[in-house]
C-alpha cells in the first residue's frame, strides 16, 4: 500500500492540508492584485509569500516524487507533507486532464517560473518591465492552483461524510 | 432582492455573506457552551476563538475587499480574481467544517425544544398512525451535516451479531442528527423534514414501489441499490418541499452550494445540480403561485445556484454526470410517480396562501415581531361595535346581529401560524434584510467590528422564530 492509500484511510490529514494549500494558492493571487493596485504593503507581501512557500512546498515534493521512495517513517515531517500533496495532484492530474490548464509535467517548471516572478515582487526595489509583464499569467497560475486545492479538499470532505447507518441530506 | 447600499448580491457576495454567517454560528456556539458548561471548556474555547478570528474570519477580508472595490468602481473582477475570491470562500467552508469537527471536545448544550414543536408538526402531516405516534429525539453531530439514523436497526443489528437478543422490543425512534453549530437556527430544522421523509419512506417502503413501477416487477423483486437509494433520496426532497416549501429549497442550497462537484452523483444521492432542479420545477408547479417575494426570491437563489455549478464547470471539473434518468426511466416521470404516492398517503402541502401568509410575517419579523399568529387587519371596530349595541336596542333580527357579531370576533382571532410559515418567514427577512445588512456591515474598517453586532442579529432572529414557533402551540389552544 502506497503511502497516498495508507493515508487516504485517515483522509482527513489530506482534507485539511489541502485546504491550506488552497488558501496559500488564493492568497497569492490576492497579493498580487494588490500589487497590481500598487498596495506594496506588508500584507501584501505576506500574501506573496505565502505563494512563494506553496512553490517551495510543490518544488521539493516533486523532487520527493522523482526519487526513489523511502519508508516514511524516515522522511522528515515536512518532506512527507511535500511528497504527499504532489502524490495527491498527480492523480489528480491523471484524473482530469481535460479540466487543468497544464500538465503535471509542466507543473514544476510553471511553478519554480512563477516562484521567481513572486520573488522579484517581493524584492524591495521596484521589477523591471519584464516582469511586470509576467504578472497576469502568475496570478492565473495560483488562481488555477486554488481550485485544485479546493476540489480535493471538498472530495476529502465528502468521503470523510460517509456512513451506513446514517441517512445524510 | 437586497436593499444594500454597496452591495448588489451577486455570487460572491451571497457566498461570502453565508460563509460570514457560518462562521458568526459557530462563534454563537462558542458562547452558548461557555455560558453552560464554562469553566470546564475554558482552554479549548480560547483556542476556538483564536482560530475563528486569526484564521477563518481572516480569510474573507481579501475577498471582501475586492468584491467591494469592484462594486464600487462598477468593474468586474478579473477572472484570475474572481476565480481566487469564490475559491477562497469554498475553502473557508471546509475551514468551518474542519473546526465544526473538533466541537465534540466541547461539552454540548441540549437541543432546543423548539426542535420538538416542529417536529411534532411535520410528524402531524402524516395521517399514518406510524409517523405521528413515533417518539423523536435529535442528537448533535460533528460533521457540518444533517441526517437521520435507524438507531433501532442499528442496536438490534449489534445486539443480533453479539447473539444477546433479537429482535428489540419497542417502536422505532425518528432520531435526526444536527450539526451543533446550527442547532439553534430555526432555518436550518427545515432539514428534519428530509430526515423525516427518510423514515416514511421505509414504513412505507414507498422506494420499493416506486421502483417496482419503474421496472414493472413485484416489490420483492425490486434490487438494492444505487437506483433505490436515489429515489428514497428524490422522496425524502419531495416530502421537504411539500412541508416546507422554498425553505427547504434555501436550506438545501445553503449547504452545498459552496461544495466543489455540484453536478456529480454519488451512490446514494442524486447530484445536488439534478437534486435543486427537481425542486424548482416542483415548486413553481405548487406552492410558488401566489406567492410574489418567496417567486422572486427563489429565482434569484437558483440562478445563484446555477451560476455557481458554472464556476464549478469552468474551473474545478465538474459536470452534471447522468442522473438524468433511472433505470431509463427519466426522472421528471419518477418524481412524477414519487407525488403520486405522497398524494395517496395524504400528507399535508405547504399552500400558496400559507406562504403569502409567510410573506406578510415577515414584515412584522422585519420589526422585530413575533409571528406566531397573523393579526388580521381590524377595520372599522368601534363603529361596528356600536352597530351592533344600535341593532340589540331596537330589537333587530337575531340572525343579523349574530352575522355581525361573528364578523367582529373573526377578526379579533388571531390565526395560528404553522412553524412552516414562521421558517419561510425567517427566510424572507434573511433574504430581503439579513444578508444586505451582513454585506454592509462588512464595510466597516475590519471584520471584527462587524461580528459583535451580526452575533446579535443571529440571536435575536433565532429567539424571535423560537418564540414565535412556541407561542402558536398557545394560539392553538385558543381556538
Amino acid at each position: 500500500m502506497s503511502i497516498k492509500e495508507q493515508l487516504k484511510e485517515t483522509l482527513g490529514h489530506m482534507t485539511d492540508k489541502n485546504q491550506e494549500l488552497a488558501v496559500f494558492a488564493n492568497n497569492a493571487v490576492f497579493g498580487i492584485s494588490r500589487y497590481k493596485n500598487g498596495i506594496n504593503d506588508e500584507k501584501t507581501r505576506g500574501l506573496l509569500q505565502q505563494g512563494e512557500e506553496l512553490c517551495t512546498v510543490l518544488r521539493r515534493g516533486a523532487d520527493m516524487f522523482r526519487k526513489p521512495q523511502p519508508e516514511p517513517y524516515s522522511i522528515v515531517k515536512s518532506d512527507l507533507s511535500s511528497l504527499l500533496t504532489f502524490e495527491f495532484l498527480s492523480e489528480f492530474f491523471k484524473e482530469n486532464e481535460q479540466n487543468v490548464p497544464f500538465s503535471l509535467d509542466n507543473l514544476v517548471q510553471k511553478t519554480t517560473e512563477e516562484q521567481s516572478v513572486l520573488e522579484k515582487l517581493l524584492l524591495p526595489e521596484r521589477p523591471t518591465e519584464d516582469i511586470n509583464k509576467r504578472v497576469d499569467e502568475c496570478q492565473n497560475f495560483f488562481a488555477s492552483l486554488g481550485s485544485i486545492f479546493v476540489r480535493l479538499a471538498n472530495d476529502g470532505l465528502r468521503q470523510r461524510e460517509k456512513s451506513e447507518r446514517i441517512h445524510y441530506v | 432582492m437586497s436593499v444594500s447600499t454597496t452591495f448588489n448580491l451577486n455570487l460572491p457576495e451571497f457566498l461570502i455573506a453565508e460563509v460570514f454567517d457560518g462562521i458568526a454560528r459557530l462563534d454563537c456556539y462558542l458562547d452558548e457552551v461557555e455560558l453552560t458548561v464554562h469553566p470546564r471548556s475554558g482552554i479549548p474555547l480560547r483556542l476556538f476563538r483564536d482560530t475563528l478570528h486569526s484564521v477563518l474570519y481572516q480569510s474573507l477580508e481579501e475577498p471582501l475587499r475586492l468584491t467591494r472595490q469592484s462594486t464600487l468602481k462598477k468593474a468586474p473582477l478579473n477572472p484570475s480574481e474572481f476565480q481566487a475570491v469564490v475559491n477562497q470562500l469554498g475553502s473557508t467552508f471546509i475551514g468551518i467544517s474542519g473546526v465544526h469537527r473538533f466541537l465534540k471536545y466541547l461539552r454540548v448544550p441540549e437541543p432546543p425544544h423548539e426542535i420538538f414543536t416542529l417536529l411534532k408538526e411535520i410528524q402531524r402531516a402524516f395521517p399514518e398512525d406510524g409517523i405521528s405516534a413515533n417518539e423523536t429525539d435529535v442528537l448533535l453531530s460533528e460533521t457540518l451535516n444533517y441526517g437521520e439514523i435507524d438507531l433501532h436497526s442499528a442496536i438490534e443489528s449489534q445486539l443480533q451479531q453479539a447473539k444477546i437478543l433479537t429482535p428489540v422490543p419497542g417502536r422505532e425512534t425518528i432520531v435526526i442528527i444536527l450539526p451543533y453549530a446550527q442547532v439553534n437556527n430555526p432555518l436550518m430544522w427545515t432539514i428534519i423534514a428530509h430526515e423525516v421523509g427518510h423514515f416514511v419512506e421505509k414504513f412505507h417502503s414507498l422506494g420499493k414501489k416506486i421502483l417496482a413501477k419503474v421496472l414493472a416487477c413485484p416489490i420483492d423483486q425490486v434490487p438494492e441499490g444505487t437506483e433505490l437509494d436515489w429515489i428514497e433520496e428524490l422522496i425524502s426532497d419531495a416530502v421537504g418541499l411539500r412541508l416546507l416549501g422554498p425553505a427547504y429549497l434555501y436550506s438545501f442550497v445553503s449547504i452545498t452550494i459552496l461544495q466543489s462537484a455540484l453536478g456529480k452523483s454519488s451512490v446514494t444521492h442524486p447530484s445536488d445540480l439534478l437534486r435543486v432542479r427537481m425542486a424548482s420545477s416542483e415548486l413553481k408547479s405548487t406552492c410558488l403561485t401566489g406567492a410574489p417575494t418567496s417567486t422572486s426570491l427563489t429565482k434569484v437563489i437558483l440562478d445563484l445556484f446555477e451560476q455557481k455549478f458554472s464556476f464549478n464547470e469552468k474551473y474545478l471539473g465538474d459536470k452534471l454526470f447522468g442522473g438524468s434518468t433511472i433505470h431509463s426511466h427519466p426522472i421528471e416521470s419518477v418524481v412524477e410517480l414519487i407525488t403520486q404516492e405522497l398524494d395517496d398517503l395524504k400528507i399535508g402541502k405547504l399552500s400558496s396562501e400559507s406562504l403569502a401568509k409567510a410573506e406578510t410575517l415577515a414584515l412584522a419579523l422585519a420589526k422585530g415581531q413575533p409571528v406566531s399568529a397573523l393579526r388580521q387587519e381590524r377595520k372599522d371596530l368601534q363603529s361596528k361595535a356600536e352597530a351592533i349595541q344600535t341593532s340589540l336596542a331596537t330589537s333587530a333580527p337575531i340572525d343579523d346581529i349574530r352575522k355581525d357579531f361573528f364578523e367582529i370576533r373573526d377578526c379579533m382571532v388571531e390565526k395560528p401560524s404553522t412553524c412552516a410559515e414562521i421558517i419561510n418567514a425567517g427566510y424572507i427577512h434573511r433574504y430581503q434584510n439579513v444578508l444586505p445588512q451582513i454585506l454592509d456591515g462588512l464595510a466597516a474598517p475590519t471584520i471584527a467590528d462587524y461580528v459583535g453586532e451580526h452575533k446579535k442579529t443571529i440571536n435575536q432572529v433565532d429567539r424571535l422564530l423560537k418564540v414565535s414557533m412556541q407561542v402558536t402551540e398557545i394560539h392553538k389552544l385558543f381556538l
